[in-house]
């Protein structure tokens, strides 16, 4: 059985592990536009995996990040590739700005042949990013009309709905970026003080 | 409602440990002045409600007596100091005033921790529940951010069990709600909750404005998840009064100004043998400026002046709430709008000095002097109504952006490697072993008390926003560390019995955790 991370033995770990020796790639969810992606490509999968495209006639190219939106999609054939990210022997870890709310994704760390063919070395958990803005369900019963919806912000309703977004957009910018929400005892005291 | 929090940190190898003080300046400037305002209030007949949440592991600390004996012994040389300060100061008379009301603050505060409450201040916050003006809740285990645990929801559970255990020890009943550390929801995460009994909890505004459907009452009712635990929003307007860097109460020019604190003012061998015996300058809570403006000059503090500001903004915050109720009251059928105004409990008494203060005006302001708006608790809202819209709220939190950017952001995206990696490990561990022995089960047990405590929000946090990055980076590698060596030493049926013992010692939370939670799907 595989130990469970690269250094030396039981009783001497002295310090983080650079990894565990496992082959495997995790996709988080930062924001609804931002996506965060770390890795592991075990060695021995790599060596099989470049051995199978050289079987194919091929070489090994370029590593990717492949990055789909699988959004809905009942099979392999219906993931959109919507970014492909080279990357260096060293990266581990990438932060996505896939630019979509409320899409599911999944990413692949793989190989790209020389006959641009991928060859996947690790295939990430299914994330989905947040949602953004206003809903555009609505319950039969508990009935909330766009114009109703925007007075509950206290924003004036002669406005267009175009215009109503955008102030909200720029309401919840401001409130989100303001920082003074969170503190306990170590944060943003010098938002209300000036510190020296 | 008052979040109330603070990472477990216990150093029992030193005499005196640094950050240990972020424990007793909470429990001196914020908690013991917020139980003397519910005191006060209740002494006056005042009726009022307000909700608490009190994590696990402030619950820990609060109860734990080695910190208790380092408390007291920090706030005995508080009053030296205090002392010392009114002989220093007794040719000036405004700061000498001063000097005496912080004197008097921190013997007050060494008589209500030790006589009235018997230095059981969970023990004041259980009678105000039972006597029905406060509500208390509870908060995950070590403040873990759920959202981004979610790869394992074994994981998630265990966070929310613990805590629940923990308040179940503490207050003898499970809790009605909880708070989500940093309001950070993930949909799915309420049937967990559900699970354990729980009824409500809160997420930031965008996560019922953003919900679907579409909320018919904006963040002015509670809606039912699918799993039919309830859920609140918060109310933008009232935050923005209190939280606001720029229109915020606390920024106003007579408060006091939280960074002339004598630790750093002061000549250092005079303040050094009253502050940390570990050299470094620190607060010592002693502060004689007010804001005064935004420049650097910062005139003498006047008590007298930030209490009546104090009371003009618990009126304008009165006033405020009333003007919006009535502005609501016609979009909301025939309900009454709920207004949820949650703030980290520190901000009052700790940042902004005279925050319980202005609670307690505000408090007997809404009791006397008017009709139209009442506290009233989340359980007390949902007992109104029969039925209430049904509404899976948005992925959101209360941090800066909006959603996890604070907790995974270049500074410290490097542990979700590894907390992902134990979760994975003690997952399997805990359905490995089906009938441990004795020094094995402590073993797991222990596991399970390293990844909560690595877990905790607040180490992210604080590299994300630098203060004491050192101590969390430390904590965190700590934990993992000492994790990944219990679970080496489980698997090759070699246990290092006093290595155990030492961080059961230390790390002297959660008694009766049962590492099984983890095999729970």
């Amino acid at each position: 059985m595989e130990k469970p991370h690269a250094s030396a033995d039981h009783s001497t770990i002295r310090d983080i592990p650079h990894g565990y020796g496992d082959n495997r790639i995790v996709l988080m969810a930062r924001d609804p536009w931002t996506l965060f992606s770390y890795w592991e490509v075990a060695k021995k999968v790599e060596d099989e995996v470049k051995r199978k495209i050289n079987e194919n006639g091929e070489t090994p190219d370029k590593s990717l990040l492949r990055v789909y939106d699988v959004t809905g999609c009942a099979s392999d054939a219906e993931y959109e590739v919507l970014f492909d990210f080279e990357l260096r022997d060293w990266a581990n870890n990438w932060y996505i700005h896939a630019g979509r709310p409320g899409r599911e994704w999944m990413a692949d760390i793989g190989i790209l042949s020389s006959s641009g063919r991928f060859y996947t070395l690790a295939r990430s958990n299914v994330v989905k990013s947040p949602v953004y803005g206003m809903s555009g369900e609505y319950d039969e019963e508990w009935m909330c009309p766009e114009d109703l919806y925007y007075k509950m912000f206290a924003f004036d309703v002669g406005k267009s709905s175009m215009e109503m977004k955008e102030i909200l957009n720029r309401h919840l910018r401001g409130w989100f970026f303001s920082g003074g929400i969170s503190s306990g005892m170590f944060g943003s005291g010098e938002l209300f003080t000036h510190k020296r | 409602m008052l979040h109330s929090h603070l990472p477990f940190i216990r150093h029992p190898e030193h005499d005196t440990f640094l950050e240990e003080n972020w424990l007793f300046e909470a429990v001196t400037d914020t908690y013991i002045p917020l139980i003397e305002v519910f005191d006060r209030l209740l002494g006056s007949g005042v009726d009022f409600r307000v909700t608490v949440s009190l994590s696990p592991t402030l619950i820990s600390m609060l109860r734990d007596d080695l910190l208790a004996s380092r408390y007291i012994k920090h706030l005995d040389k508080l009053i030296t100091l205090a002392d010392l300060e009114i002989e220093r100061t007794k040719h000036d008379e405004r700061i000498n005033r001063l000097s005496r009301m912080y004197r008097d603050r921190f013997t007050r505060a060494r008589h209500v921790f030790c006589d009235r409450y018997g230095k059981d201040l969970v023990g004041a916050f259980r009678k105000f529940q039972d006597m029905g003006k406060v509500e208390v809740i509870t908060c995950c285990a070590t403040h873990g951010y759920l959202p981004l645990m979610d790869l394992y929801r074994s994981a998630v559970n265990a966070q929310v069990k613990v805590a629940v255990d923990v308040y179940k020890d503490a207050f003898g009943s499970i809790p009605k709600g909880i708070w989500l550390p940093e309001c950070g929801y993930h949909p799915g995460h309420d049937e967990i909750l559900k699970k354990h009994g729980i009824r409500y909890f809160f997420v930031e505004s965008h996560g019922v404005m953003f919900g679907s459907p579409r909320p018919r009452y904006g963040v002015h009712s509670p809606y039912l998840c699918k799993s039919g635990v309830a859920v609140f929003g918060r109310d933008i307007e009232s935050s923005k009064a209190v939280w606001s860097a720029k229109e915020g109460y606390p920024g106003d020019y007579n408060y006091r100004e939280y960074y002339r604190d004598i630790g750093f003012d002061l000549e250092y061998d005079y303040v050094k043998p009253y502050i940390n015996g570990c050299g470094t300058r620190i607060n010592t809570g002693i502060k004689y400026h007010k804001i005064t403006g935004r420049s650097e000059h910062k005139d003498v503090y006047d008590r007298p002046a930030a209490l009546e500001t104090a009371a003009s903004h618990a009126g304008n915050f009165m006033f405020n709430g009333e003007k919006q109720v009535e502005h609501l009251c016609g979009m909301m059928d025939t309900r009454a709008p709920v207004i949820v105004a949650p703030y980290d409990a520190e901000l009052f008494g700790h940042w902004w000095f005279e925050g319980p203060e202005w609670l307690e005006f505000l408090l007997k302001k809404m009791h006397y002097d008017q009709d139209i708006i009442k506290t009233i608790t989340p359980s007390e809202y949902l007992s109104m109504y029969d039925r209430f819209p049904v509404m899976t709220p948005a992925a959101s939190s209360w941090g800066w952006k909006g959603y996890s950017e604070v907790w995974l952001d270049g500074s410290n995206d490097w542990i979700y490697r590894h907390l992902h990696k134990m979760s994975e490990l003690m997952e399997k561990a805990a359905r490995d072993h089906t009938d441990p022995s004795d020094l094995e089960r402590r073993a797991l047990n222990q596991m399970a008390r390293e990844l909560l405590l690595a877990q905790s929000s607040d180490w992210a946090f604080i590299m994300k926003t630098g203060t004491f990055t050192d101590y969390a980076v430390k904590r965190t590698r700590e934990h993992i560390i000492r994790f990944l060596m219990l679970h080496d030493q489980l698997r090759s049926g070699r246990i290092d019995g006093e290595m155990l013992s030492v961080a059961e010692g230390k790390y002297n939370l959660f008694r009766n955790i049962d590492y099984r939670v983890y095999a729970e799907v």
